[in-house]
């Protein structure tokens, strides 16, 4: 997986590329911590993403509790989508 | 075979001395008759002679005066000259008598011998006046009455054996008064006939002679020397056969020398042939040994049976070339994806040539699949090599296939091969395009195809040696005949076996001309297949490569791999297993996956996934959700025994 960081006024754009799985979940984790202090807003630009499992949820789940609700998911492709619906994310996640 | 043989020469000589032996004895009969007659008639007019001479001599005397006295003067002196006559004419006998027909009886007066001794006894046996009985022959009468013409009296009696002759003896009135008879005998005549027949015949023998024996040297130098010359060469013909690459030394312008220059002829004839039989046996012994030598290359490339039964499958081929070396080919190899691959071609044309052309054309194929192309892929590489270079413009019709055993399916291509039959509960032809044989054109554009066996099927890769064996009317043997021989099988060598038993049933022991080869693969059934990993989580990145290979595309692969993610993450996290192991399995249209692990015994199905608000997710809780969401779990303990149950995807 890759991660492409764009950073416009204070809101960061995560682009994730591939799959976002048990092995791969610890580089998003660290790509959150490294957020710089100023970004008040998040958005995952989910386009190229391919796959995602509990671990990569969990991260979605941390990156929402760091920015107090402030996280956007975009472009977000429908089998992601379903597993969004399974585990009842949709409800919860500011999807655009 | 020998038999005893007569020589000509001495044939020859046998047949001429009996025709020289029937010539001689049919002259000398010939000449002996002409001389007896001869002789005869020359004997009868000396009688004759000397039978009148003495009549005349008796007339002239006074007969009554001989009669006076057998020492009387007139008697003795008529005596005298009878004798005289009688050696004259060479007569044996002369007898003056009176012969007296009413009696019977003979009056003789007087005898005469030529031979003294014997005169001596006849002067006396028949002298003067003894009367002795006997019959008077008609020659008697008819002289006694003055005609002479009438037939030599023959007489054989105790003076000899002699021809007579009788004359009447006047008086002065010509009244008959006595007969003079004289004897001639016939022995000194037949003696005198052999001796001139002799005469005659021993001049004309030895010139008969001479002519044989000139003919016989004439006929050795010019006709039977030449033919045993030639009969010799005959017969050491093979033992001689340089030598008799000189000429006959035949020299004459007949028959004989013609019959030399054919002999010549026909040994430089024979000698040519045989040097270029000989040339060509050596020849063709060589093209044996090589073909020989093929023949083995060729069954080490192309082998007369396979047999393999893996985890997924059971795969069986058959090759039985027609002639020594074939044209047919096939393989059938794992590749290290786990797929398998297996193909099927038919070379055109037969011998080393085909064989050669099939050894390069397989070599490359396998080479690219071994290389990881697809089927389309790798023929259409080949079909390019090839067109590239192809002098002999030879082509091949083959059929590719990768077999995944773990889903069934199958990803192939035809390059104008037969089509193969795909075997299920009804066998039927495989769907795919003809395609074109490589070799041909380029830019074959071959593409793959993918089709899916279901769980007791396979596939039949033929070539048209078997559709086109015939029986003993010329008929084809035929698809038809092939789809139902292999009804109802399930195992790879049942079918090929039961395809092969059905051919030569067929067939009846007639020779086939075509090469015949089958290649079969079943998918099989029941089977479940285990993988092993360690508890770590670096192994998810296999796991999910088995999982994309098995499932077929019947599942979302991802969603099965999702669920398996999370339950593989949960055993390394808490289990504190040693090992885990991973079975798959298609039951019905259903895929199950079931986790074992040794482990602490746990089952996550009794953990209800908590209502928990969004924010305690990230401590985890999602991942039992999702498995329950993905799949229909079930767990058995001791050891922890997890199976989730997947459907297939919604259309």
């Amino acid at each position: 997986m890759t991660i492409q960081k764009t950073l416009v006024n204070n809101t960061a754009t995560l682009k994730l590329e591939g799959w976002l799985d048990t092995q791969t979940a610890p580089m998003l984790g660290n790509a959150l911590q490294e957020l710089e202090s100023s970004v008040t807003a998040l958005v995952f630009d989910f386009s190229e993403l391919e796959y995602i499992s509990s671990a990569g949820l969990r991260q979605i789940v941390a990156a929402h509790k760091k920015m107090n609700g402030n996280l956007t998911l975009q472009n977000v492709p429908d089998e992601i989508m379903d597993v969004f619906r399974m585990t009842g994310f949709d409800k919860h996640l500011n999807i655009v | 075979m020998k038999t005893k043989t007569h020589s000509l020469l001495k044939k020859s000589v046998i047949f001429f001395c009996i025709i020289i032996v029937i010539a001689l004895f049919a002259s000398g009969i010939s000449s002996y008759f002409y001389n007896v007659a001869h002789i005869k008639k020359n004997s009868a007019s000396q009688a004759k002679a000397g039978a009148a001479a003495a009549a005349e001599v008796i007339e002239e005397e006074d007969f009554n005066a001989i009669q006076q006295s057998a020492t009387g003067e007139p008697y003795i002196k008529a005596r005298k000259i009878l004798k005289s006559i009688c050696q004259s004419f060479d007569l044996e006998y002369l007898y003056l008598y009176v012969p007296d027909a009413e009696n019977g009886s003979v009056r003789y007066i007087m005898t005469v011998a030529s031979d003294e001794e014997k005169d001596a006894v006849i002067a006396t046996e028949r002298g003067l006046n003894v009367t002795v009985s006997a019959t008077i022959s008609s020659q008697e009468m008819s002289a006694w009455e003055g005609n002479y013409d009438y037939s030599i009296y023959e007489e054989n009696n105790s003076y000899g054996h002699v021809y007579s002759w009788f004359y009447a003896v006047k008086n002065s009135e010509g009244t008959s008064v006595a007969l003079i008879g004289c004897d001639y005998r016939i022995d000194r005549l037949t003696s005198q006939v052999v001796e001139e027949t002799l005469l005659i015949l021993l001049p004309m023998c030895i010139a008969l002679g001479f002519i044989v024996v000139l003919f016989i040297i004439f006929m050795n130098k010019k006709v039977f020397a030449p033919i045993k010359l030639i009969s010799s060469r005959m017969n050491s013909f093979i033992d001689e056969r340089q030598k008799n690459l000189q000429p006959l030394a035949i020299h004459s312008d007949d028959e004989i020398q013609g019959i030399a220059n054919s002999f010549e002829k026909m040994s430089n004839d024979i000698n040519t042939y045989i040097e270029t039989n000989q040339k060509l046996l050596t020849e063709s012994v060589q093209a044996k040994v090589q073909m020989d030598v093929a023949s083995r290359i060729q069954c080490g490339i192309v082998p007369v049976e396979l047999n393999q039964k893996e985890e997924g499958y059971t795969l069986y081929g058959f090759a039985k070339p027609a002639k020594e070396v074939g044209g047919d080919f096939y393989d059938a190899f794992p590749l290290a994806n786990g797929q398998v691959c297996l193909f099927i071609g038919d070379v055109s044309g037969k011998g080393i040539g085909a064989a050669l052309f099939m050894v390069m054309v397989k070599t490359m194929l396998k080479d690219g699949l071994l290389s990881g192309l697809s089927p389309a892929t790798a023929l259409n590489t080949v079909n390019d090599t090839i067109c590239r270079s192809n002098p002999e413009g030879m082509f091949a019709t083959i059929f590719v296939a990768l077999y995944n055993p773990a889903n069934g399916e199958l990803t192939y291509a035809n390059a104008g091969h037969t089509k193969p039959v795909l075997l299920g509960d009804i066998p039927a032809p495989l769907q795919v395009e003809s395609g074109v044989a490589v070799g041909l054109f380029e830019d074959a554009g071959i593409t793959d195809c993918t089709a899916r066996l279901c769980q007791t099927g396979g596939i039949l890769l033929y070539t048209d040696g078997v559709t086109e064996a015939i029986d003993r009317n010329k008929k084809f043997y035929g698809e038809t005949r092939l789809l139902a021989s292999v009804k109802g099988v399930q195992l790879a060598k049942d079918c090929v076996e039961k395809l092969n038993g059905s051919v030569a049933a067929f067939a009846g022991g007639c020779e086939q001309f075509d090469d015949y080869t089958v290649l079969a693969l079943f998918r099989q059934t029941g089977g479940e297949q285990k993988y092993t990993f360690a508890p770590v989580l670096s192994e998810l990145e296999r796991l999910r490569q088995i999982l994309f290979q098995v499932a077929n595309e019947t599942f979302d692969k991802k969603k099965v791999y999702l669920a398996c993610e999370e339950v593989f993450v949960n055993i390394v996290s808490y289990a504190k297993a040693n090992q885990i192991e991973v079975r798959v399995k298609e039951v019905g249209d259903h895929l199950r996956v079931t986790f074992v692990d040794d482990g602490l015994t746990f089952n996550p199905l009794q953990e209800q996934p908590s209502k928990k608000s969004f924010n305690e997710f990230q401590s985890g809780g999602m991942g039992l959700t999702l498995i329950a969401k993905l799949s229909t779990p079930s767990y058995t303990p001791n050891p922890n025994t997890l199976t989730l149950t997947f459907t297939p995807k919604k259309a």
